[in-house]
């Protein structure tokens, strides 16, 4: 009996096996290979962008940073300049101008290289974005401890004191926006500023949380998610409206001092809450969206098509402009 | 002026309809003499005057004749003719029992040659009885019905294997199925290879493609209006088969007496049972006991009361299973660990139908009906300890899903004269969306944490009503008209939609084998099928249209020539062109894998458009039988509605555009012993997207470029299959061996490609196969 199992499991599993795999030849024509642009253009900040090849799917030449090529910057029609290569860049695919976009410049790039089809993009720089206010509730936990430690300057024993900051605010920014047209935000930039007794800055990001109905995030069931990383969205659902973004985060930061010099990190005299929000064009936010969604996709789903607006190439021209929203917080 | 004009029609109407007042109307049902089964789409023609009619879905005909002397000749195929001469001069019931022509017997028709002759007004309409579709060649030898249907033309399969089903450029859920008139949702077993349907259990199937007759509604594309077999009224018989994934029985006949009679068909397969032994030693004693298997059972008691009542109950239930049970024993520990896991889905239809002759011009079918579709799975793992409950737990999940639909519906087939066939009639059906809810029941003693929680969607209820007439009307020898209008609501979350849908279709004979005909049919659909891939997957959800989401409609217009070819060849062509309206398409990256949450933002709403040309030559006479179907074919979609682009709001073509399809079936029956058959099919490669291009974002991670939706073809598909019977009488019956081979020049059809190293790699499903099965049929 146990035979006749064998035969008929051989003749399955030999059928299962014989669907085999086997080469095909591409029946159609290779595609020569195409400039790739990305540039991100942001209110006031010198033009900056990147070229490389984007080669045919089916080639095995690597991806390479493209060196040689003519970038010319137009606003709003207009000539402007020559992108160049420094001579002391590091990255030699990267071409720097002087300009410097301001909100409503319409900017164009003509890139053309040896051996690749032109291409060209345009955008248009957004306006900043309005934000009316920014409510927060919340609690902050504080807790010090005195230890001691050794103060090589003057090589003695100090006391000092350590300060515990646990943070768990929510809050709800208020966007202000413009009705009439289509608008695209991005909500990734909230951050602490820290000024320090001697004067020096520091920028510390702040990972918030939101499941704002904006973000267009899923509540994960029993087989599938979405994220939205990039914190983006756009006005669909209040268009012209004034919008209570909501969200939260948690924080926890500590502050040493003796009122003289830190030994660990110079005295903490304030602290500000930069709640950014930007504005991106329309090109930015679907390039991002399907940029994400690539990376999810599965033998189940429709392969994403990434968005790209250069003309004859592969890549993005976005811009971006911010507005932020300061909040003094304690610091003891 | 539309008064007039509305006034003008009713006592044209009125003067068709009482033009017969003087006649005398024979009516009756047509059965086959063998089996006592109604015949369907039999014709009743009075050879002097030259009118006729068919016999409608349950075997009943009427026909109002002058007066005096008339020749009734009853015909249907492959049984042999019958006349009748009488004097009319009352009205006349003639039951007319059909002898199977034994000289015709081994003749396989493709479409029915009456119904679908240049006489008939119905175009895009193809009848097929069952003995066709049971001579077809198969793969592991599982004859198929939806795989037989999908070798004529305007039908395509998806991908290779499966029962896909896209007619004339529609989705897969944009076809009505009817298993004696109740919507089947789930036509696929074991992930689509096989269809639900038990061609044992069957006895015709009509599919309509375009020009919908009115009592139609509710699906874009097709109707697939199947009939399952009464049971032989006169003597019990049936037949038990072999195959080899699957073994079916079939017993039929008279219960009690002639007036009531059952039909029950059985399949399932067993190759969970034949591996069993395999999968326990593969997993050293882990595995207590896994499988897959699918079963169906169909069953029909008809009983007849009188000559003017007959009532049917029709049965179906199948299922698919996959089940594993594993057992872990820690010797150590003294502590067992189980999980068992069972996945369930399927059909169950039921149908109380009550066929009533009001009078010889009159007839009526009450059905009642109930439907249901459900996914069912469930896991629970535990852990037990001998001694001590330390570390236990026992965790369930469960997943269910479907849908149930409770219908009733009223039909009336009114034959006023020769000249009007109108049939009008109401539908109502209650259906309940089960969109998805997951249960979890956890315990565990070391935590203490209880949990019985459910998560989803609450259940969906929706009203649907339809009301639809129709005339089948002889205007002059010349023209033929099928008019009709049908009109349906749905009420779903406190939404109301409707629509009037016109249909027309329009028969020009220009000579008695050459006709001219032409079809409108407009089409609305309330239901959506979500479905990630393009094979069934059980966790496919059907949901309403919403608020946001609106019903999807189509226009349809086909034109048509059919020529019959000194009776041994039947010609036809037709051209279509169809459009349809707010279709849905899931967005670039967007999956669904059994949660409707959130489906709305997930898909994207647009247009098509479809249009072709399909070529069909048949031969029904002869020893040798077959056709040659052509299609070329052409289907996009536009989605470039603000913020529901797809292909960055340009039209692409659709997933299962094709352009050439050609089908050949051939057919012989050497002698009473032997007979065989071939087919073979080409068709374009079917469209898929490829990334053409590799590049690096800002971020130096590297991400594939697609240019265009559906931007490149599969190679051609082609393959050819053969089968050859085998029969011999036996003391009681008659046993039939069947050899078929699939794929017998072991092409390496695409299943998927993909890219890899720098080369494309093509994944083939299905090499030479054959498949052997055994008949015994008394």
């Amino acid at each position: 009996m146990k035979t006749i199992y064998k035969y008929i499991t051989a003749l399955f599993i030999a059928a299962f096996l014989c669907s085999c795999e086997n080469t095909i030849e591409f029946d159609g024509e290779a595609g020569k290979p195409k400039l790739v642009l990305h540039c991100f253009l942001y209110s006031g900040e010198p033009i900056m962008l990147t070229l490389q090849t984007g080669k045919f799917f089916l080639s095995n030449e690597r991806i390479k940073p493209v060196r040689n090529a003519t970038v010319q910057v137009y606003c709003n029609d207009q000539f402007i300049e020559t992108m160049k290569i420094p001579n002391d860049n590091d990255y030699m695919h990267q071409y720097f101008g002087n300009f410097r976009p301001r909100p409503g410049d319409k900017v164009s790039l003509k890139v053309s290289a040896p051996n690749f089809e032109p291409v060209d993009c345009s955008t248009v720089m957004p306006q900043p974005p309005v934000i009316q206010k920014v409510d927060y509730t919340g609690e902050v936990k504080r807790d010090f401890y005195i230890f001691e430690r050794f103060d090589e300057i003057n090589n003695i024993m100090v006391q000092d004191t350590m300060y515990q900051f646990d943070e768990n605010y929510d809050m709800i920014c208020h966007i202000s926006d413009p009705g009439n047209i289509r608008n695209y935000y991005g909500f990734s930039g909230t951050h602490y500023v820290f000024c320090y007794e001697d004067g020096s800055k520091e920028s510390s990001p702040i990972n918030i949380n939101s499941n704002d109905i904006v973000f267009g995030i899923e509540e994960s069931e029993l087989f599938d998610s979405q994220e939205n990383r990039h914190k983006i969205f756009s006005d669909e659902l209040f268009n012209g409206k004034v919008y209570q973004l909501k969200f939260d985060y948690n924080y926890t930061f500590f502050n040493a001092t003796n009122n003289t010099h830190s030994y660990y990190q110079p005295y903490i005299k304030s602290r500000e809450c930069h709640v950014r929000l930007y504005s991106i064009t329309e090109e930015h936010y679907l390039y991002l969206r399907t940029l994400e969604a690539s990376g999810n996709d599965s033998f189940f789903t429709e392969p994403v098509q990434i968005y790209s607006n250069v003309n004859g190439g592969i890549g993005i021209l976005a811009a971006c402009t911010s507005t932020d929203y300061v909040i003094q917080m304690p610091v003891k | 002026m539309k008064k007039n004009l509305l006034f003008q029609l009713i006592v044209f109407f009125c003067i068709a309809v009482s033009a017969s007042a003087r006649n005398y109307t024979v009516s009756g049902y047509i059965v086959s003499d063998k089996s006592g089964e109604t015949l369907i789409s039999a014709a009743a023609v009075e050879t002097g005057s030259n009118k006729g009619t068919l016999s409608n879905s349950f075997g009943f005909y009427s026909l109002t004749l002058d007066e005096g002397k008339v020749n009734m000749r009853y015909s249907c195929l492959s049984y042999a003719s019958v006349s009748v001469d009488f004097v009319l001069t009352k009205d006349t019931v003639l039951n007319i029992r059909l002898k199977e022509d034994n000289i015709l017997e081994e003749i396989v028709i493709v479409a029915d040659r009456i119904d679908m002759s240049a006489k008939s007004s119905q175009m895009s309409a193809i009848n097929v009885p069952a003995a066709q579709i049971k001579s077809i060649p198969a793969l592991f030898g599982e004859v198929d019905l939806i795989k037989a249907l999908q070798l004529l033309p305007g039908v395509q399969s998806g991908t290779e294997g499966f029962t896909g089903f896209y007619v004339r450029g529609g989705g897969p859920d944009e076809n009505l199925f009817l298993l004696d008139g109740v919507p089947v949702y789930n036509i696929n077993h074991m992930f689509g290879f096989f269809s639900v349907f038990n061609p044992d259990a069957v006895k015709n199937v009509t599919l309509y493609k375009g020009s919908f007759p009115a009592r139609f509604g509710g699906r874009l594309s097709s109707v697939l209006d199947i009939r399952m077999n009464d049971g032989n009224s006169r003597k019990l018989s049936g037949s038990a088969s072999i195959g080899l994934i699957s073994s079916k029985l079939n017993l039929e006949g008279p219960l009690f007496s002639e007036n009531t009679t059952f039909n029950i068909s059985a399949r399932r397969t067993y190759l969970d049972i034949l591996l069993q032994p395999f999968m326990k030693q593969a997993s050293e004693g882990e595995l207590s006991a896994a499988g897959y298997y699918f079963y169906d059972i169909n069953a029909k008691l008809t009983h007849r009361f009188s000559d003017n009542d007959r009532l049917f109950l029709s049965f179906y239930t199948g299922d698919d299973v996959i089940y594993a049970n594993t057992s872990d024993n820690n010797f150590m520990s003294e502590r067992t660990t189980k999980t068992k896991m069972d996945w369930n889905w399927g059909n169950l239809l039921l149908a109380l139908r009550w066929n009533h002759i009001i009078n010889n011009k009159l007839f009526m079918n009450t059905t009642m009906t109930y439907t249901r579709y459900r996914f069912d799975l469930g896991i629970r793992h535990s852990q037990e300890s001998r001694y001590t409950d330390d570390g236990d737990f026992d965790t369930q999940l469960g997943y269910k899903s479907g849908i149930e639909d409770i219908a009733a519906k009223v039909d009336f087939d009114w034959m006023p004269n020769p000249d009007n066939e109108i049939k009008f009639g109401i539908n109502y059906i209650n259906h309940r969306f089960r969109p998805g809810v997951t249960a979890a029941d956890m315990k565990d003693s070391e935590s203490g944490i209880s949990i019985d929680t459910a998560i989803g969607d609450k259940n969906i209820r929706a009203g649907d009503i339809s009301l639809y007439a129709e005339d089948n009307i002889s205007i002059s020898k010349l023209l033929k008209i099928n008019a009709g209008l049908h009109y349906s609501a749905f009420m779903v979350q406190n939404k109301f939609y409707n629509s009037l849908q016109p249909r027309l279709s329009m028969r020009f004979l220009l000579s008695d084998k050459f006709s001219v005909k032409t079809g409108y049919a407009y089409m609305s659909q309330y239901i959506h099928l979500l479905s990630n891939s393009s094979i069934s997957l059980p966790t496919d959800l059907w949901v309403p249209v919403t608020k946001r989401i609106i019903p999807m409609n189509s226009h349809q217009v086909s034109v048509g020539a059919f020529y019959n070819l000194n009776d041994f060849l039947d010609i036809s062509v037709e051209g279509y062109y169809k459009t349809m309206n707010n279709l849905i398409e899931y967005k670039d990256g967007a999956t669904f894998l059994g949660s409707s949450t959130g489906w709305e933002d997930k898909v994207a709403t647009g247009r098509g458009k479809a249009y072709g040309i399909e070529l069909l030559a048949q031969k029904t006479v002869g020893q040798t039988t077959g056709w040659i179907g052509y299609t070329l074919a052409k289907t996009d979609r536009t989605f470039d509605r603000k913020g529901e682009e797809l292909n960055f709001g340009k039209t692409f073509p659709a997933k299962y555009d094709r352009r050439h399809d050609i089908n050949i079936v051939v057919m012989h029956k050497f002698s009473e012993r032997i007979d065989i058959s071939a087919t073979w099919i080409y068709s374009s490669g079917n469209c898929a997207t490829l990334g053409m291009y590799k590049f690096e974002d800002e971020n130096g991670s590297e991400h594939i470029y697609v240019n265009e939706r559906n931007n490149f073809r599969y190679p051609d598909y082609h393959r050819l299959d053969m089968s050859l019977n085998l029969h011999k009488k036996k003391k009681y019956g008659q046993r039939t061996w069947s050899f078929s081979v699939y794929n017998i020049y072991n092409r390496t059809n695409p299943f998927y490609v993909y890219p890899s190293e720098g080369r494309l790699k093509q994944i083939t499903l299905f090499p030479i196969i054959p498949s052997i099965s055994y008949t015994y049929r008394f």
